[in-house]
């Protein structure tokens, strides 16, 4: 430090009232003129002209306005009145995590800065964002969208909710879906089951051209959007619902998430392929996740090759007995889901060692996998199968949850198998009974869950083989094995390090060998 | 006595021990930093934060000082316990500490604490915005936020029908 500021900090001290405590703030002050020079400070001569620099204000981005409220004292003192709109966009980031979606909603009337701030905030939130994955909170709830925040969805599932809204929203020349996420979800009202076939094909025909047109007006602002057809309109030819569809994506060129579910039943032949081969799907250049549900394999290939340009797409979903050839190509995939009760095991293996002989493996930070639980016994899997068939991402994943049984595995099996997954954070397991040892050698684990496991059973953990275990969870070495961990979830209990660390301190329990 | 100086970003200079700073978790790896890249363990630490004025500054000096007693929260509360603790938290002195204060002023506190990473002090602040819109009419929060309606036009019964579609996921 200079001379000149050691001075200054003593004089400081000489001028700060209040006691002086050996933990206290010992000094404050502005520095004199010649420190604010030396600290990049000065006078911008503007002084005299306040309304040209507000009108410039006016017209600057949340971001510049903080810097320009930061430039000089004179300046700030120009914006103060407009704090809680300056400061809005980052504070609300903060602050509205826990307020109810009424009132979020609400604040979006009280002036057009805080409409348009929340807009940005909310609307144009990424579609894995990088805390997709955020652990448990207390009440074990996963929270994976998007942190704490909650989204809203603009529900048309209804024809005569989409006369309405568009009624509503007539003149409208901004964006009417403020979110930006659109459900198209179409209730199949009570009565359909009593309609005829031609009557159900009318109020099909109806919904979907409504959808388009309201798409062709606003599809603009759609960020994400969810398609189902349903039992309801199996009755319209196939190729008609594929007109549909395209006709809906065709409006939607910035969506960047589309969730497709089809519970029609409606058949699919070659016919229909050929047809969307020769009017082709829209390659939607933004679409970063798809989620699919009972989509004809075929119908949901082609989506995924004309809809998604590879190297974009960060999250797919699927309920299929395969991974698509397509996924293969998606050389920046984040997140995958496979879930789908009849995919054996086996076939999954398969399809994991596929990405093992790509050129680029995806940097797969989320991986969550369900396969068909009727397996003879021996041919259920053991964590140690699963953990093995995984390390391919062991460079990059950071969540594994296994949504199927897994077979107990013996600790002789894995006696000197370490595992490579040294970024793995959190691991869910279903109805895990066996041997934990594998865990060790996995350095950044923090989050172990074993979902439905029934407590009155003894010995789930099996690192310290006791029965009781809840009441005696504090005593396993697992806490000392994997430092890194910080709460195990068994069930619905949640145990913590914390608490351990008190009960333990430096000691060891005794029940540790 | 370790001292560290903490400069504001116009200017204003906080001599305070490191003992207190480090309950910032910011201002702790700032001292860690300085002290592991630096020859002399004498040396006193200066850290400049460029997005905190002075009278910002001071009051979250102020808060840590207030409580140099307390358990250090986790930065990311997250994964333990939420943001229930904030009221359990909230003293008297608290409250007596934020009560003048202008909401522009704890917004900024908001961003301070956020990016000071002091986590108490985060909670408070953020649980009395959330106070001040929760329950509260439209005027009313206008009112507390120092807002003015400037919606032109339909604009207001434009936004009030976009809101009557939106559902909560």
């Amino acid at each position: 430090m200079s001379s000149t500021s050691k001075k200054v900090a003593t004089d400081l001290q000489a001028k700060e009232e209040g006691p002086v405590g050996p933990v206290t703030i010992l000094a404050t002050n502005i520095l004199g003129s010649d420190e604010m020079e030396e600290l990049g400070y000065h006078h911008f001569p503007a002084e005299n002209i306040s309304e040209v620099w507000l009108n410039i204000y006016e017209k600057l981005g949340h971001q510049d306005k903080l810097t320009f409220s930061r430039t000089c004292a004179e300046w700030h003192d120009w914006v103060a009145s407009k704090r809680t709109i300056q400061f809005f966009f980052q504070a609300a980031s903060l602050a509205f995590g826990n307020l109810p979606g009424k009132e979020i909603l609400q604040c979006r009337t009280l002036c057009r800065a805080w409409t348009e701030e929340l807009g940005l905030l909310y609307q144009f939130l990424p579609v894995v964002p990088s805390n997709f994955y955020v652990p448990i909170s207390a009440s074990g709830s996963k929270s994976k969208e998007f942190s704490d925040k909650p989204t809203f969805r603009t529900s048309l599932r209804s024809i005569d909710k989409m006369k309405s809204f568009m009624a509503d929203m007539e003149g409208h020349r901004g964006n009417p879906i403020p979110w930006g996420m659109l459900d198209l979800v179409r209730d199949v009202p009570d009565e359909e089951g009593q309609l005829t076939l031609i009557e159900k094909c009318r109020l099909s025909r109806e919904y979907w051209t409504a959808a388009g047109m309201l798409l062709s007006k606003f599809g603009k602002y759609v960020r994400c959007v969810e398609f189902a057809f349903h039992e309801g309109d199996p009755g319209l030819p196939c190729i008609e619902f594929v007109d549909y569809f395209r006709n809906c994506l065709v409006s939607c060129p910035n969506v960047m998430e589309l969730i497709i579910e089809d519970s029609s039943g409606g058949g699919w032949d070659d016919e229909i392929e050929e047809y969307v081969r020769l009017i082709s799907l829209p390659q939607l250049k933004s679409l970063e996740s798809l989620e699919i549900y009972g989509v004809e394999y075929d119908f949901a290939d082609l989506i995924l090759d004309y809809c998604c340009v590879p190297a974009n797409i960060k999250r797919i979903y699927l309920d299929e007995h395969r991974i698509p050839q397509a996924v293969y190509c998606f050389s920046n995939l984040e997140i995958l889901e496979v879930q789908q009760e009849e995919l054996l095991y086996e076939d999954l293996i398969l399809n994991f060692e596929r990405f093992k002989v790509l050129e680029k493996i995806p940097p797969l930070k989320i991986l969550e996998v369900e396969f068909s639980s009727e397996l003879e016994e021996d041919e259920v899997p053991n964590l140690l199968d699963i953990l093995t068939v995984v390390e391919s991402f062991g460079n990059t994943l950071t969540g594994l949850n296994v949504r199927s049984s897994l077979s107990p595995v013996a600790f002789e099996e894995i006696s000197g198998i370490r595992i490579n997954l040294p970024k793995l954070q959190r691991l869910e397991l279903q109805d895990y009974q066996g041997s934990l040892d594998l865990l060790v050698g996995l350095k950044s684990l923090t989050y172990l869950i074993i979902h439905n496991v029934d407590s009155t059973q003894s010995d789930p953990v099996g690192l310290a083989p006791f029965s009781g275990f809840e009441e005696r969870i504090y005593e396993s070495n697992i806490w000392k094995m994997v430092p890194s961990l910080k709460i195990i979830r068994i069930g619905q209990k949640t145990y913590r390090r914390q608490i351990y660390d008190q009960m333990w301190g430096e000691r060891e329990p005794d029940a540790i060998k | 006595m370790a001292l560290v100086r903490v400069i504001s970003s116009d200017g204003a200079a906080f001599l305070v021990s490191q003992r207190l700073a480090k309950r910032s978790g910011k201002l702790k790896t700032e001292i860690e930093t300085f002290r592991k890249s630096s020859d002399n363990s004498e040396a006193q630490p200066e850290i400049r934060i460029v997005t905190i004025r002075a009278e910002i500054l001071r009051l979250v000096l102020q808060w840590l000082q207030q409580h140099q007693n307390d358990p250090v929260l986790p930065a990311n509360q997250n994964e333990q316990d939420g943001r229930g603790d904030a009221e359990m938290g909230q003293s008297q002195w608290d409250r007596d500490f934020l009560a003048p204060m202008d909401l522009g002023i704890v917004m900024e506190l908001i961003l301070a604490a956020n990016h000071l990473e002091v986590k108490g002090l985060l909670d408070i602040t953020c649980k009395l915005v959330e106070s001040k819109i929760t329950g509260r009419t439209v005027d009313e929060i206008r009112t507390a936020f120092k807002l003015k309606s400037d919606f032109k036009g339909n604009e207001e019964e434009q936004t009030r029908l976009e809101n009557r579609w939106c559902v909560e996921n």
